[in-house]
C-alpha cells in the first residue's frame, strides 16, 4: 500500500500522469468500464423507481377489474381502516416485504397477469369472478408457503398482548403460537371476499376424514 | 365340568358390577377440584358432512387438512349458538349464510355456559357440571325428561370424535336432520358405514367381519346421560354408539344431581375399570370428552353441544384433569 494512500494524503502528480498514461493506452477498457458503470446505474435506477411506482395501492387499482372488486372489498376491511388508523396497502400483503429476490419473482410473476387481462379475456369483472377461486387458492398459498411472511410484518404472536383479546382469540392465539401456526389457517376472507360465498363449488364426494 | 375358584370369582365380580355400579359422589370435594368453563351451543342442523362442505361451512379444507374443530371455534360458542338458534340466516363479515335451523323453538336460549370439574378416586371416574340453564320453553319433545346432561367419552381410537367431539356421530340422515327422510336413526360412527355422502350414509354397513373388526378396535363412544326432573332423583344410562346408538350396560353409570329454577349442579360417574367395551381409564393415556345438554323437554338435535375436549387421569397436559381425591 502506497504511503500516500496510507497517510490519507492525495496522490502525487507523478502518479496521476502514470495513471492518464494507461488510460490512454487502454481507452477501450475505459470505455467499457465506464459505459458499464452507466448502463447498470440505469438498470438498477429504473428497477428501483419501477418497484417504487408499482408499490402503491394506487397503482394497482390503475387496473379496473381490481379496482371494480377486490379493492371495494378492501375499503370495507380492518386493513383499510379500523381503530388504530394503521393501514396496510395492497403490497403490504401481496409484495414479498424481506427478499429483493422474492420481490423480483413477485413483480416479474405478474408479467403473467397483464397478459391474462390482454389475451385471456380476464379484462372483466365476470370473469374475474370465474378466475377468483383459483386466484384465492394461489394467494393462500403463498401465504402458507412463507408461514404468512408478510402478515407477519406487522403482526407477531410475541408482540401480542392476550389479556387485551377477545377470550376466543386469546384461546386460539395462545394454540397457534405455540405451533407456529399460519396466519390464514384461520383468516381467511377476512380482507377479500371468500370465495365460498361466489362460486358453488363443486360438492366433496369422501366425508370418511380422520 | 367343574367350577373352579376363578370362574365364581369371575362371577361374583361381574354381579357386583351390575348391582352396585358406582359410589356415590359425595366423598368428592368439589370445592377443591378446578373447574374449566365449557360453553354448549345450539347447533341446529351442522351435521358432520355439512361441517365438511365448504360451500356451507368455511373451514371444511381446514378441517381436512387437519385442524380440529376446537382450535378454530373454541370462544366462539356464545356467538355462533343464538345466531343458529333464531332460525334466521346467519350474518359473518364475510356474509350472508343460510339458516341451519328450520324449525326453532321461539324463545330458547343460544347457549348454556357450564363449569365442568373432573376427579376419581381411585375406583370411579366422576364427571361434575355446574349450569343455568336459562328460561327454557316447553318443546314437549320428551315429556319424561326437563333436561338430559350426556357426556360422550373415547379412549382416543375414534378418530373423528378426537379431532370433532360428538359432530363424529351426528349425520345428515339421523332423526330430524335435513337428510332424514322421515326415517328413525340415531347416532352412528362413520366408519361403521359403507358409503357417507352429503347426505349422510343410510342404512348400508360395512362388511360384518369389518364390523367386528372396528369393535374390537375400540371404535366406540361411550354415552353417558343424566335424566333430570325438579324435585327428582336422576336416572342414568351408559349407552354405546357405534353403527348406532343402543344401551349396553346402563348400570355402569350413575348420577347425582341438584337443580332448582333452572340451575342444576350433575355428577356423572363410572368405575375407572367397568369391563368391556367401556375402556378402562388409567393414568398416562389421553381421553376425549365432549358434552350435550337437552333442556326444556328436548330430544334429538334440539340440544346444546360443546366442543371436544382432552382429559387425563391424575395430573398431566389436558383441558380436564380428573384430579385424585
Amino acid at each position: 500500500m502506497s504511503q500516500a494512500m496510507q497517510t490519507g494524503t492525495a496522490p502525487s502528480p507523478n502518479r496521476l500522469r502514470r495513471w492518464f498514461a494507461w488510460l490512454c493506452l487502454n481507452w477501450r477498457l475505459a470505455a467499457i468500464a465506464l459505459g458499464g458503470a452507466v448502463v447498470g446505474w440505469g438498470v438498477f435506477a429504473t428497477w428501483v423507481t419501477a418497484i417504487e411506482y408499482t408499490n402503491h395501492t394506487e397503482f394497482c387499482i390503475t387496473c379496473h377489474v381490481m379496482k371494480d372488486t377486490v379493492y371495494q372489498e378492501y375499503t370495507k376491511s380492518s386493513h383499510f381502516t379500523n381503530q388504530f388508523g394503521v393501514h396496510a396497502g395492497c403490497p403490504d400483503c401481496h409484495v414479498p416485504q424481506y427478499s429483493w429476490i422474492s420481490e423480483a419473482e413477485a413483480k416479474v410473476g405478474t408479467i403473467g397477469e397483464l397478459y391474462a387481462f390482454f389475451f385471456l379475456g380476464r379484462s372483466n369483472d365476470a370473469n374475474f369472478e370465474k378466475e377468483r377461486p383459483r386466484m384465492a387458492k394461489e394467494v393462500w398459498a403463498k401465504f402458507e408457503a412463507t408461514n404468512a411472511r408478510e402478515c407477519r410484518h406487522c403482526h407477531d404472536y410475541g408482540n401480542m398482548i392476550p389479556e387485551q383479546q377477545k377470550p376466543s382469540a386469546r384461546i386460539k392465539h395462545a394454540d397457534a403460537a405455540t405451533k407456529n401456526e399460519n396466519c390464514v389457517d384461520c383468516h381467511k376472507g377476512i380482507t377479500h371476499k371468500s370465495y365460498e360465498e361466489k362460486v358453488n363449488a363443486p360438492a366433496p364426494t369422501d366425508f370418511d376424514v380422520n | 365340568m367343574s367350577i373352579r375358584f376363578r370362574d365364581i370369582a369371575a362371577a361374583v365380580g361381574i354381579a357386583g358390577l351390575l348391582a352396585c355400579p358406582a359410589a356415590n359422589a359425595a366423598g368428592i370435594n368439589w370445592a377443591s377440584v378446578p373447574g374449566k368453563d365449557v360453553v354448549l351451543f345450539y347447533p341446529g342442523q351442522s351435521s358432520w358432512e355439512w361441517a365438511l362442505t365448504p360451500t356451507d361451512m368455511s373451514g371444511a379444507d381446514d378441517f381436512r387438512k387437519g385442524k380440529d374443530c376446537a382450535a378454530c371455534h373454541i370462544g366462539e360458542e356464545k356467538d355462533m349458538g343464538p345466531q343458529i338458534v333464531t332460525g334466521q340466516p346467519r350474518t359473518f363479515k364475510t356474509g350472508v349464510k343460510p339458516s341451519i335451523e328450520p324449525t326453532p323453538i321461539p324463545g330458547k336460549p343460544g347457549v348454556i355456559a357450564a363449569v365442568v370439574k373432573v376427579a376419581n378416586d381411585g375406583t370411579n371416574l366422576y364427571v361434575h357440571l355446574d349450569f343455568n340453564e336459562g328460561a327454557q320453553p316447553n318443546s314437549n319433545q320428551d315429556p319424561a325428561n326437563a333436561t338430559k346432561v350426556t357426556v360422550m367419552f373415547n379412549d382416543g381410537k375414534v378418530p373423528e370424535a378426537n379431532r370433532g367431539g360428538c359432530f363424529a356421530a351426528c349425520h345428515d340422515d339421523l332423526t330430524a336432520m335435513p337428510s332424514a327422510g322421515g326415517a328413525t336413526r340415531t347416532m352412528y360412527l362413520p366408519k361403521t358405514h359403507a358409503k357417507l355422502t352429503r347426505q349422510g350414509a343410510g342404512d348400508v354397513l360395512v362388511a360384518p367381519d369389518q364390523l367386528a373388526a372396528l369393535k374390537a378396535s375400540g371404535y366406540q363412544l361411550e354415552y353417558w346421560q343424566a335424566m333430570l326432573n325438579p324435585g327428582q332423583p336422576p336416572r342414568a344410562t351408559a349407552e354405546m354408539v357405534f353403527d348406532k346408538r343402543e344401551v349396553v350396560n346402563s348400570a355402569v353409570v350413575a348420577a347425582e344431581a341438584t337443580g332448582s329454577g333452572g340451575a342444576w349442579s350433575v355428577t356423572i360417574h363410572r368405575p375407572l375399570n367397568a369391563g368391556a367395551p367401556f375402556s378402562a381409564i388409567v393414568p398416562g393415556a389421553t381421553y376425549y370428552l365432549a358434552f350435550a345438554i337437552h333442556s326444556g323437554h328436548t330430544a334429538r338435535r334440539f340440544h346444546y353441544v360443546s366442543f371436544e375436549r382432552t382429559m387425563v387421569l391424575n395430573s398431566g397436559a389436558a383441558d380436564l384433569v380428573a384430579v385424585k381425591q
